[in-house]
Order: structure tokens, then sequence, then C-alpha cells
């Protein structure tokens, strides 16, 4: 028999080897020549992290317990490896994005880099992983125990032996896990360390198997008759199980801190996934090879009431055979100490990063700009973690007092973590999760697993009363732990993963639906979601209020010297500037916050981004104006629907002046036809009758003188035209030039009577009363008689009353002086009332001489002087009324 | 090709969830016995291992995956 001293010597010197192996990595790796160490095959064998001592010791106890249901451990694991195309390309892609450095840290970061969420999430995982971390404590003291027992008397102790190893444990982790804070989080001397801790448990594991099928089992094909009649040797998982178990393993695979670490966080490369996809479910597939026959084997020689647990142990220990006993403990020792050392890393960043630095950095008044080195801090806080972590672990273990089987503790946490899995997927696949979603799905979730599996498990009778898991709480029937809303016959872990997970899932979307997400969690969701179009835009940081130098101080701090130095040279360069400093464009700071972010988690870095920046300067509105593409678009389309409004009203104009000149042009074409018709009457009677007077010999006296008369009447109405028209022209051109003077209103009216009278058209009596026409004019009183006149003629001419009579009166309307002169003939029908002032408008073209331009131009007239006319209707008449020029009548009085 | 990769868990989920139809045909038939059980989940295993394997040898570098940190330190230099 080994003696426990050599046992302790092996174990010393093999994890001396491991130290010399991490540290000479990390050399390297600092040099820069760690390109060997990030090969795909160091990557899959580090994701062995996954086979703890539960699955090297475990496994068989599980397999001698319930046959073939140990394998779907592994199924669940090599299906998502299988899947990566579907979930781990995105998941490794976002968190290489997004400098995530935990679990916590990505589902915080994705639902708005919430603390809150990050410092629930911590918290659960911490309850989940600390009694796995006391189950691998567990393991490893009862495999010293095994050697130990036929030796000693009774004095070894559990406590003790549990006590060395955790301390042991916490100083390798602290030594390779904290030795500096890299970018990304990264531990190249752990990896590894885990890397040839995997090929030493492997080795160990199948040595054990190849011992038990071909030294004790007599061949493989013996070894399948020899497990037929044992009695695991007929199928008997049961359906809900075997689907249960393989969900759970699979979820747990992808939840798990410590798996996240290694698959996520320690991956280099994204194309080693897709070796890993086939490369890991093969190294799964080996360790679970020879399973089965151990506890087979195992059930058969060894005597009954042996731990099923240690049958790797026990079954060459009894058969003489120590060094594959050691080298099985070896495996065993790696199994558990590989586990601890990144469980407890992972959970340590996490509780650092999401619970210590957050509380530090409030209790620090300059926050993020305090002096000192906060790296110090951060490395400090994070081996604080990890022994507090670990002293849980040991505490856990020292309650429980390890009585439990190595699976179902093993179980009890996947189910926990488990719980993360909807608000992951649902954070890397669906852009309406929100932040109060994931809340409440976690919450309720993890409620329902500490209440229906994990307290129940602890012990019966010790925080959970027998009465209160057969009777429910308080005798409600269905609250009872392990048979919730009255559904019972359940396997109870069945029950935790139904319940638990659709509770968690339900509420998760139900939330979510309902509730509406922060501007950051809409980005950080695109981002996530759409994390392979490169074109996410950046969280938009408006740089106002910092300075370069403050940022380096900042980042010195977080960074170390150098690598902000050159950190920020290459931005420098990058943006063209010759000197060291960039300038603090929203681009830069987002890089910023990234590599933060590796060192100290997203929602710290950004708070620490946003005290320099004067975080609450970033408004929801910048937000929205920089990154929101809807607003952007949004924002576009108005300016283009103004443009085209413009263009529109621009057109609009357009086509009013054109259908304005195209009226003008059919009204100077109509006026010239006009023109030339009223020139040509005369001038063909004109021509006519000179061509008679010339040819017609024998013509009497009368009628030469007829002709003569006639030829003579033509051309003054020629003459009169022509007149009127150059009239109409100078008025219409505005070339007018008024010969204002002072006169009597009555010596006006006079004159044009008098005028009109000369020509006596007809037998019209005018009643134009110097008395009632008593006003002081001073004006053009020679224009203003030319529309009397006119006025007065046409009243001749027209006037077709019986005793034409037309009466001008002076009157008042609305303040104003006006002449009215109103005439007793028939009124001016309605219809051409309009048109009765424009240009060669005649009422009847029949009667009278007149070119139809008289109105026309008084109305012109009146419009210089500053007066106007305009026509009234009366009863029994017309009546044209002349507003007459207020300011210089007005002077007159 | 690239299908394949998305098709083979789907393959797998089917094939090693039919061990749910053995518990159901228990109670007529005589279970199934371990040896058998092994043989087939193994076999499964076995099967997608070489399959992934296949795909692996077969679509390296024609399918488009993210690149290493060195590939993206280069990148973002050139682009920036």
């Amino acid at each position: 028999m080994a003696s426990v001293n050599q046992l302790i010597g092996v174990s010393l010197i093999y994890v001396a080897f491991l130290f010399t192996i991490a540290f000479w990595a990390e050399r390297y790796a600092t040099k820069g020549k760690a390109n060997w160490l990030r090969t795909p095959i160091v990557y899959t064998l580090s994701l062995s992290i996954y086979c703890t001592a539960w699955t090297f010791f475990g496994a068989v106890g599980f397999a001698a317990r319930s046959g073939m249901e140990f394998v779907t451990i592994y199924l669940g694991p090599s299906l998502v490896m299988i899947a990566w195309w579907w979930i781990l390309r995105k998941l490794v892609r976002i968190g290489r994005a997004q400098r995530v450095t935990s679990v916590a840290d990505l589902i915080s970061s994705r639902y708005g880099k919430s603390n809150t969420l990050a410092v629930v999430v911590t918290c659960m995982a911490v309850i989940g992983i600390t009694p796995y971390i006391a189950l691998q404590l567990q393991s490893v003291v009862q495999a010293f125990e095994i050697f130990v027992e036929p030796d000693f008397d009774g004095t070894f102790s559990q406590v003790q032996a549990g006590f060395w190893v955790a301390a042991g444990l916490a100083v390798f982790t602290v030594l390779f896990g904290t030795r500096n804070l890299n970018a990304n989080e990264r531990h190249d001397g752990v990896v590894i360390a885990v890397a040839v801790e995997a090929v030493v448990k492997l080795v160990a594991l199948l040595a054990v198997g190849i011992f038990v099928v071909w030294g004790l089992g007599g061949g493989p094909a013996e070894m399948m008759e020899r497990i037929d009649s044992s009695h695991i040797g007929r199928w008997q998982t049961g359906g809900a199980r075997w689907v249960a178990l393989t969900v759970v393993a699979g979820a747990a695979f992808l939840c798990l801190p410590r798996m996240f670490q290694v698959l996520v966080v320690e991956n280099h490369d994204e194309r080693h996934l897709q070796i890993a996809s086939w490369a890991f479910p093969f190294y799964l597939m080996l360790m679970s090879l020879f399973v089965v026959p151990i506890a087979v084997v195992g059930l058969e020689i060894l005597p009954e009431g042996s731990n099923p647990d240690l049958f790797v142990l026990t079954l060459p220990l009894s058969q003489g055979f120590e060094g594959l006993a050691t080298l099985s403990f070896l495996g065993g020792f790696s199994s558990a100490t590989s586990m601890v050392i990144v469980a407890t890393l992972a959970l340590s960043t996490m509780v650092s990063n999401h619970i210590i630095m957050p509380i530090w950095l409030n209790y620090q008044d300059g926050g993020a700009t305090v002096s000192g080195d906060v790296r110090n801090v951060v490395i400090i806080s994070r081996r604080l973690s990890i022994l507090g972590i670990l002293a849980l672990g040991y505490l856990y273990f020292r309650v429980s007092g390890g009585g439990e089987a190595l699976a179902a503790m093993g179980l009890i946490s996947f189910v926990g973590v488990a719980q993360f899995l909807p608000v992951m997927l649902g954070g890397m696949f669906w852009r309406g999760a929100t932040r109060a979603g994931a809340l409440t799905g976690l919450t309720i979730g993890f409620a329902v697993w500490a209440y229906s599996f994990f307290l129940p498990s602890i012990g019966v009778g010790s925080i959970m009363s027998i009465s209160l898991i057969e009777q429910g709480p308080f005798g409600i029937d269905w609250l009872r732990p392990q048979a919730l809303f009255g559904i019972a016959g359940l396997d109870p872990m069945v029950h935790a993963v139904v319940w638990s997970l659709t509770l968690n899932t339900t509420l998760f979307v139900i939330v979510s639906l309902f509730t509406f997400p922060t501007p950051l969690e809409r980005l950080q969701g695109a981002q996530f979601v759409n994390v392979f179009d490169h074109s996410a835009a950046a969280q938009g940081w408006s740089s106002a209020a910092a300075t370069s130098e403050d940022l380096m101080i900042m980042a010195q701090r977080i960074l170390g010297p150098q690598e902000a130095q050159v950190l920020f040279r290459s931005e420098a360069q990058a943006q063209g500037s010759s000197g060291s400093l960039p300038e603090p464009t929203p681009a830069f700071l987002l890089r910023l916050e990234r590599e933060l972010a590796a060192s100290v988690g997203a929602a710290t870095a950004h708070a620490m981004v946003s005290q320099l920046v004067g975080g609450a300067a970033v408004s929801v509105e910048d937000l929205m104006a920089v990154a929101d593409e809807s607003a952007q678009i949004l924002e576009y389309s108005n300016r283009l629907e103004a443009k085209s409004a413009e263009v529109e009203q621009t057109a609009r104009k357009l086509r009013e002046a054109n259908e304005k000149l195209t009226a003008l042009s059919v009204q100077k074409d109509s006026f010239l036809s006009q023109v030339s018709h009223e020139l040509r009457t005369p001038m063909t009677s004109i021509r006519s009758f000179s061509e008679i007077l010339r040819d017609g010999e024998g013509l009497s006296d009368d009628d030469h003188h007829r002709y003569a008369s006639i030829i003579f009447s033509e051309a003054l109405r020629l003459t009169r035209l022509l007149d009127d028209l150059l009239d109409l022209t100078v008025f219409d051109n505005g070339e007018i030039s008024l010969n204002v003077s002072r006169g009597g209103l009555s010596d006006v009216v006079d004159t044009a009577v008098r005028t009109a009278k000369a020509a006596d058209f007809g037998t019209m009596e005018i009643d134009a009363e110097s008395a009632n026409l008593e006003l002081m004019l001073s004006t053009d009183l020679d224009r203003l008689g030319q529309v009397f006149l006119n006025l007065i003629t046409n009243a001749q001419k027209y006037c077709d009353a019986a005793n034409p009579l037309l009466r001008v009166t002076l009157d008042e309307r609305d303040g104003r002086q006006v002449v009215l002169f109103e005439d007793n003939g028939s009124p001016i029908p309605p219809t051409t009332r309009n048109v009765i002032f424009e240009k060669f408008a005649r009422i009847d073209q029949k009667v009278g001489t007149g070119a139809g331009l008289g109105l026309a131009i008084c109305k012109e007239i009146m419009a210089r002087l500053g007066g106007r006319i305009y026509y009234e209707p009366t009863g029994s008449g017309n009546c044209f009324v002349v507003v007459l020029p207020a300011k210089r009548a007005i002077a007159a009085q | 090709m690239m299908d394949a990769i998305r098709l083979l868990p789907i393959v797998g989920v089917m094939l090693w969830m039919l061990p749910l139809f053995w518990s159901a045909t228990a109670g007529n038939v005589e279970p199934v016995r371990t040896s058998t059980a092994i043989t087939y989940v193994f076999g499964v295993w076995i099967l997608l291992i070489f399959i992934g394997l296949g795909l692996w040898s077969m679509l390296t570098g024609t399918i488009e995956i993210g690149g290493s940190d060195e590939d993206e330190q280069r990148g973002s230099t050139e682009t920036q």
C-alpha cells in the first residue's frame, strides 16, 4: 500500500510540475511567443474543464446506480459543440466584439450594461457553484481517505485535509489567475495547465478502463456479456430523465462560468471552434467509453457497500496495482484542481468586477479620477474574491459533511446555472428582450430551483422540514417543493428542470414583451443580435468633457502604463496625429471602454468612462441621434420631404407665372386684333370713298361733298382712335406727367358740359347746378375734365330714354368725396357691367361710333390721380361714381 | 455543404433521442440490453465525430468565420 506521505509527495511533485508549465507558458505568452500555446488542440483540451472530479469519479458511481443514464451528461455538451454554427459561433463573436469577461458581464452588457443584473447573475453563480467546489474538495479528500484507511487508525481528518487542499488551490489560483490584468482577461498559464491536466485525466481513466476490460473483464466481448448480466444490464432510463439531463447538461455547458471562461474568454481564434466541434465530442466519448465496464466490474468484484463513486480508485487498489491507482488518483486530482481553479477564477472575476469594484469606486469621492493605481485595487479585490469563494466552498464542504452522492450535487449545480440560458440565448437572438424581463426570469427561475431542488437536497429535516416537503408550506398542497401546482409523481430532478426553466422562460418573454427597453439596451441588443453585421454603430460617447490626459491617466491605472501608451499611440496614429495623445472621439472612447471592460467588466468600465466624459451629459437624445438608425432615416426622409415640398412650391409658382404669361399673351393678341379691326373699318371706307372720288367722273357736287365728308369723318374717327390708343399706352406704361393746378369742381364740370353740348349729339338735358358742386380741387384738372367729358358724351350717346336726362351731383361715399353721373336710360345688363371698363368693350356693337376705349382710359386716369371710378346700378337708370382724389380734395378745403 | 454543418446537430438530436422509444416499449417487449445501448449511443457518437471531422477538412478555408486576435489587430489598423 502506498503510504499517505508517498501520495502527498506525488501530489506535490505533480503540482510543482503544473506550476512550472504554467509559469513557463506565462513567460512565453508575455514575450509574445505564445502562438503555439494558442492552437486548436490546447483550446479543445482546455474545454475538458467540463469533466470534473464529478465526471472522473462520479460518472462510474452514476452508472453503477442507473446504468446508461450517466452518458447524457456528455451528450448535451457534444450536441452543443456539434451545433457550434448556431450558438457558439455567435457567442464567441459577441464575447470578442464586446470584450466580455464572464457570463455576468455578457448578460449585463446585453441588457444595457446593467450592474444590477450583473450582481444578480454573480450571486446566483456563486450560490450555484459553491456546492460544486465543495464537491471537488470532497472528492479529493475521499480519494485520499481510500489510500489512508488501511494504514492509519482513524486520525485522518477529512476537515483538515479539505482545508489543505483548498489552501493549496487558492495559492495556485491566486498565483496564476491574478498575475496581471491582461487584455480580455486571458490566462495562458492556467489554460496550458488545464490542458495538461486534461491529458492526465484522460490517460488515467483510459488506463484504468483498459486494465478493467482487458485485465479483469477478459476482453470486450466477454465484457459486454458481463454488462448484460449485471443488475444494470437492461435499459432502465425513463424518457423524461433522458431528455431533461441532456438539456440541462447542454445548458450548463454554455452557462457554467468556468465553461464560459474557456469557451469564450480564452478563445484566441474563432476557427478553433470548428475543430473543437468534433475534437471535443471525441474527448468526451473517450472519457465515457469505459465508465460502464468499470462500474460493472466494480460491482462484481468489490465487497458490497463500497462507494461506487470511487471504483476508479478502489478497483486497481484492490488488485494490488498501486502505480495505476496513483495514476488514477492523479487523474481525479487533476479533474478537481483544474475545475476549482478555473471556476474560482471565473467567479472571482465576476465578484470583483460586479460587486467589489463598483462598491469601491462608489466609496472613492473622485470616482475614476482617484489617484493611485487602480490596477492594484483590481488585483487585490480579485485575490480576495478567490479566497472568499474557496472559503465558501470549504465551508459548504464542512457543513454538508460530504454524505451526498457526487452526481446528485453536480446536477443541482447544473440546473442552477442552466437558469442563465433563456436570458443568454434571448439576448443573443431576440432584440426585444429587456432588462426587466431578464431580471424577472432569472429571479423566478432561480427561486424555483432553490425551492424545489437545492434546499430539499441539503437534507430533509435540516432547512426544510419533512412536513413542508410532504404537505407544502402551511399545508398548501400545490406549493409542495417537489410537486408544484399539484403535479406529483415526477422525478425531483425532472420536476425542478421543467418548472424552473419553463417559468423562467415564460416570465422572461412576457415581461420583455410588456416593458420597453432603454436606448442603451436597444443599442446593445442590436449589437448582440446583429453581431455579424459589422455596421453596428457606437454607443455614442459625446466627448465634450473628456480630455485625452484624463483618459490616459485612468487607462494607465487600469491597463498599466505601457499598455495604455501603446493603445493611445496606435489610436493617435490611426487618427493621423503626430503626438501620442489621440483626440477623444466617440470611436476612441468606445474602443477604450472595451479595453477597460476586458479588465474590470463592461458595467464598471462604462461607469468609469462616463464619469470622465460626463456620463450625465450623454443624454438619451445624443445616444439616439448617434446610433439609432431609424432616427437617422427618419431625419433624412424629413429632409427629403421638405425638399420635395419646396420643389413643388417652386413648380407651382412657375406654373402660375406661365399661366399669367399665357393670359397676357392672349390678351395682347386679342388687343392687337381688336386694334387692327378698329383701324381697318374706317380705313376701308376712306379707301373706297377716295377711290370713287378719284375714278368717279360725272359725280354730282352733292355726292362729291357727301363722300368727302364721310372720308373726313372717318379720318377724324381714326385720329380719335389713335389719340385714345396713345393715351392708353401712355397710362399703361406709367409715363404720364400730371399737371397739378387748383380750381373749383364746378368749373371743371361746366367746361365738360359745354364741350359736350357743343358736340351736340342729341337732346339730352344736363342738370349740373354749380351750387351743388362747390369744392376746391388741387389735381390735374384737365385730365379730370377729360373723364367727366367722357362720361357725359357716353350718356349722350347711349341714353335711350324718351326725355334723356343726366344729373351731375356731389356726394360722399365711405368718407370720400364723389361725383355722381346719373342718367335715366335703361340700365346696363348685369353680364356686361364687369367688362365696361375693359379696352374695346362696347355694350352694343351696333350703337355708337366709339372705339370702346373711353371708360378704360377713364379708369386709368382716375387710378393715376389717386381716385377711382365705378358703376353703380340704380333702380331706373345708370350711375357712374367718380371718387375724387382724397388728399387733394381735403387740402383744397 | 454549409447546410450540412447546420443540419448535423439536428441529426444528432434525433438519433440520440431514439432511446426515448426504448423505455416506452419496455412493458411488452424485453428491455433493450445495456450492451446494445452502449453500441448504439457510441456508434452515433463516432458517426457524428467523423462527419464533423469530414466537414471540417472539406470546408476549411471556404466558410466565412472570424479570424484570430492577430487578424483582428491587423484588420483594425488597416481599416482605421
